[in-house]
């Protein structure tokens, strides 16, 4: 290499070549005028397409319907079946996990079915959601459920979710459980959620902007649950826009009771209330649902104490115990629901067609309930 | 912290914001870099420190090269000094296979053990810049940057920092010098730059990238039209993937103020495979003309040792790219065919007769093979493709038909950009509804986002 004999001085600021860089290989070039006017048809777009789509699928609901099995995960979706379904005025919204939307029974054996029935009335809605759990449950209520404003609200809290510290997502090992996009991403710890900071943002965006979730609607439904590119390898000549109807067909189980499946007695330990995060994600829906003018009833149970080993269902009975007072003290109407009869459970929370039936008798029988209900918003 | 993420959009929000603040006062330069080790510390604590390391010995070798009359003890320092860390760093691990490999072939019962080394991300990027920095301080056409903090923001400057565009200090220095103020067309462009970029990535790369890796992950179960179209895939992710992020990254720079050279220029347009080196990875394609070819003659010493030259650059382009034989071989390739086109290209029939569209053909064919080196995961798959491509019979390659559509898209585009009807596409409606086509697809299509740049392993 060449020496060379020049005076060395410090660089001066004297030149900018940058300045005649070209631009790229491209034209896509916009001035912030442009970028102003993207922006407003962006946003135009971003409105109106969920909008127009949202009156081009058919979405049909009755008295007994309940969101899609297979579109659990699809929120945009929930949203606007709870909207069809809140639409007329004095309906009550029955909300909860997998207890309410029904696990093992069809849509015409579940608790809203019940109550329907049992009151002659066509009052109640399934707003229940499979897979759920009282920490889903409370993004479900604060960004999806919009439509319950107002309206009386039956809410089912099911113990079994306090049940270890694995259910209670306390543990710190990170495993993959139910809903992660409904939990709380930054307001609240959890142990064993360990997404990347893009995915929480990720989470965040779609609870705020409509077009985001309606887009994972569209993967749900036309994409069988991936990103166009993942779909697309796998149906590399088919129509993208061709909507798989076979994914919309509800599922359950066999509505066979817990013994016969051959589960056995349990031991389970039972979380502290006081340290439970699906316990304080629980009070949060309440505390968000009453900001919102809903009138609420909680309907604890009704667990299978039947499973329980003698030593688990005296902590059980304690922790009930703990979960009635802090109703009382937050002056919310309750109900504990005594168990049904062992083999009307099909595992240790979800009873069979027969065990809702009786478990609605019980609850319109009583006097919580009959107060709450005959109380009701008209 | 990938561009395309979330967690860097909050970045460049916060950065950005602070940064308009700072870049009138004293601060601007200590805050760049400052900002811009955060960004590569987020990757990994111990980046930064190798960062500074190389910073701090490419700027004092500089300094004492200037006071000092034995100027080319400093020079040979610093090129040592960075040889040295992507040597250990890169391919000390390389070495040690072969040389293990080389053992147990003479039967010898001795193992050296693998020291575990990670690469450090984008070294092989900011060595070579802080080279450029120090050579042609050497040469004499770069004077001396007094200030190590302004120094030290060239050198870590966050949106080239992963993978590029090497950006030369005779260029870079002096807008850090001029701080010159941040306009509209600026952010206009800045942000053009950015969305073309991460379209390429997103909707483009990623999507190529799983029909690709799924064939190349197992070339033995894929016939002859599958592993040509998966060859053929691997050439536009490629080009995708690499060129996406360098539209970032000038995006990013250029919302800053900072106006990075240009990296790709249509490279599948090219009609020679010169031609096609000075529209692809143009950072590194002159780097290595400035600092590797010409200092070894360039063209100026007979038709022998001009192919012999181009066959070298070529061939230690291939290792700078990674440590193992598939770059190599990739590197041979291309300095053979390099060689060999440049033959056919002093012909007069093959200069004026031959179609422009059949050059086009050959380079990106020639192109094409040499990438199966560079895409396959040894030199056993790769020679197992090439022998399957002619070999196996021709079932269906299952090619996702939109993928197809998009590419053949983008190429009649860059055909078009390269015509005389290029003004069609200037026009400001052309232009916005392109814009919006793409931001509505990535918001609707396009996968999690999360994998990682191709170039980032090198």
């Amino acid at each position: 290499m060449p020496e060379s004999n020049n005076t060395y001085k410090k660089v001066q600021p004297s030149q900018t070549p940058g300045k005649e860089v070209p631009f790229s290989s491209n034209m896509v070039r916009l001035s912030l005028s442009h970028w102003f006017i993207s922006a407003v048809l962006l946003v135009f777009l971003f409105i109106t397409i969920p909008l127009f789509w949202d009156k081009f699928e058919p979405l049909n609901v009755d008295g007994d319907s309940r969101a899609a099995y297979a579109l659990s995960q699809d929120y945009w979706h929930y949203s606007r079946y709870a909207a069809r379904q809140m639409k007329k005025e004095g309906l009550i919204a029955v909300m909860g996990d997998s207890v309410v939307w029904g696990e093992y029974v069809e849509p015409n054996g579940t608790l809203s079915h019940y109550l329907n029935e049992q009151l002659s009335t066509e009052h109640f809605v399934n707003l229940g959601i499979n897979g759920s759990h009282p920490m889903a449950l409370s993004g479900l209520v604060e960004f999806y459920a919009r439509a319950v404003r107002n309206s009386d609200v039956l809410l089912q809290y099911n113990p079994l979710w306090m049940s270890s510290a694995r259910h209670d997502l306390q543990i710190n090992k990170e495993f993959s459980f139910n809903h992660p996009r409904l939990v709380p991403q930054f307001a609240v710890k959890i142990p064993c959620y360990r997404a990347s900071l893009s995915e929480k943002v990720s989470v965040v965006m779609d609870r705020y902007i409509e077009f985001r979730s309606w887009s994972r609607h569209l993967s749900i439904t036309c994409f069988d649950n991936k990103d166009f590119p993942a779909w697309s390898l796998e149906n590399a000549y088919a129509n993208p826009f061709a909507m798989n109807s076979d994914n919309l067909a509800q599922k359950r189980h066999d509505p066979v009771s817990w013994q016969t499946r051959g589960m056995r007695e349990q031991k389970m330990d039972w979380v502290d209330l006081e340290t439970s995060l699906q316990w304080a994600a629980f009070e949060r829906t309440i505390k968000t649902l009453q900001k919102r003018g809903n009138r609420v009833f909680v309907l604890v149970g009704p667990f299978n104490e039947h499973c329980l080993e003698p030593d688990s269902k005296a902590q059980y009975q304690a922790l009930k115990q703990n979960i009635g007072h802090r109703l009382e003290e937050k002056n919310v109407a309750y109900l504990m629901a005594d168990p049904v009869p062992s083999d009307l459970y099909a595992d240790s929370s979800h009873p069979l067609a027969q065990g809702y039936e009786m478990l609605v008798r019980d609850v319109t029988a009583s006097d919580p309930f009959q107060r709450w209900y005959n109380n009701r918003s008209q | 912290m990938l561009f395309q993420t979330w967690s860097f959009l909050l970045f460049f929000a916060v950065v950005y914001s602070a940064y308009l603040v700072l870049r009138r006062t004293r601060l601007h330069l200590l805050y760049l870099t400052a900002v811009s080790y955060f960004f590569y510390g987020w990757l990994n604590p111990l980046y930064p420190v190798l960062l500074l390391y190389t910073t701090a010995v490419d700027y004092f070798a500089v300094r004492f090269l200037v006071k000092g009359t034995k100027k080319k003890r400093w020079i040979v320092l610093s090129v040592v000094n960075n040889m040295a860390l992507l040597g250990f760093f890169k391919y000390g691990l390389f070495l040690i296979d072969n040389v293990n490999a080389l053992f147990s072939s003479l039967n010898l019962a001795y193992e050296i053990s693998a020291p575990g080394i990670l690469l450090p991300i984008g070294i092989s990027f900011y060595t070579f810049r802080s080279l450029t920095y120090t050579i042609d301080c050497y040469r004499g056409t770069l004077n001396r940057e007094g200030s190590f903090m302004r120094h030290a923001a060239f050198v870590s400057f966050f949106p080239l920092l992963l993978a590029g565009p090497i950006e030369r200090a005779k260029t870079l220095l002096p807008q850090l010098h001029d701080n010159a103020p941040i306009t509209g067309e600026d952010i206009g462009d800045g942000l053009s730059l950015f969305v073309v970029g991460l379209f390429k990535k997103l909707a483009l790369a990623d999507f190529l990238a799983l029909y690709v890796n799924r064939i190349y992950s197992a070339p033995g179960e894929y016939q002859s039209a599958a592993l040509i179209a998966a060859t053929v895939a691997f050439s536009w992710q490629i080009y995708f993937d690499f060129s996406g992020y360098s539209d970032m990254a000038r995006g990013v720079a250029r919302m800053f103020g900072f106006r990075i050279m240009l990296n790709f220029d249509n490279p599948y347009l090219a009609t020679g495979l010169g031609d096609f080196w000075r529209r692809w990875h143009i950072s590194l394609s002159t780097w290595f003309r400035d600092y590797v070819y010409i200092p070894l003659g360039g063209n100026r010493k007979g038709a022998f040792l001009t192919s012999f030259n181009i066959f070298l650059t070529m061939l230690v382009s291939g290792l700078w790219h990674g440590a193992a034989w598939t770059f190599v071989i990739w590197g041979v390739v291309h300095g053979l065919f390099a060689v060999f086109l440049r033959g056919l290209e002093a012909s007069a029939t093959y200069k004026h007769k031959v179609p422009i569209w059949v050059k086009r053909a050959i380079v990106f064919t020639l192109v094409s093979f040499a990438w199966i080196f560079f895409k396959a995961a040894n030199l056993a798959d790769a020679l197992l493709i090439i022998k399957r491509m002619f070999t196996s019979g021709v079932a269906d390659p299952m090619l996702p038909l939109t993928l197809a559509a998009m590419v053949l898209i983008v190429w009649l585009y860059q055909a078009l950009y390269e015509s005389r009807f290029k003004l069609a596409l200037n026009r400001p409606a052309v232009r916005i509804a392109l814009v919006v086509s793409m931001i509505l697809y990535m918001c609707l299509f396009t996968g999690s986002g999360g994998q990682a740049f191709i170039y980032f392993q090198f």
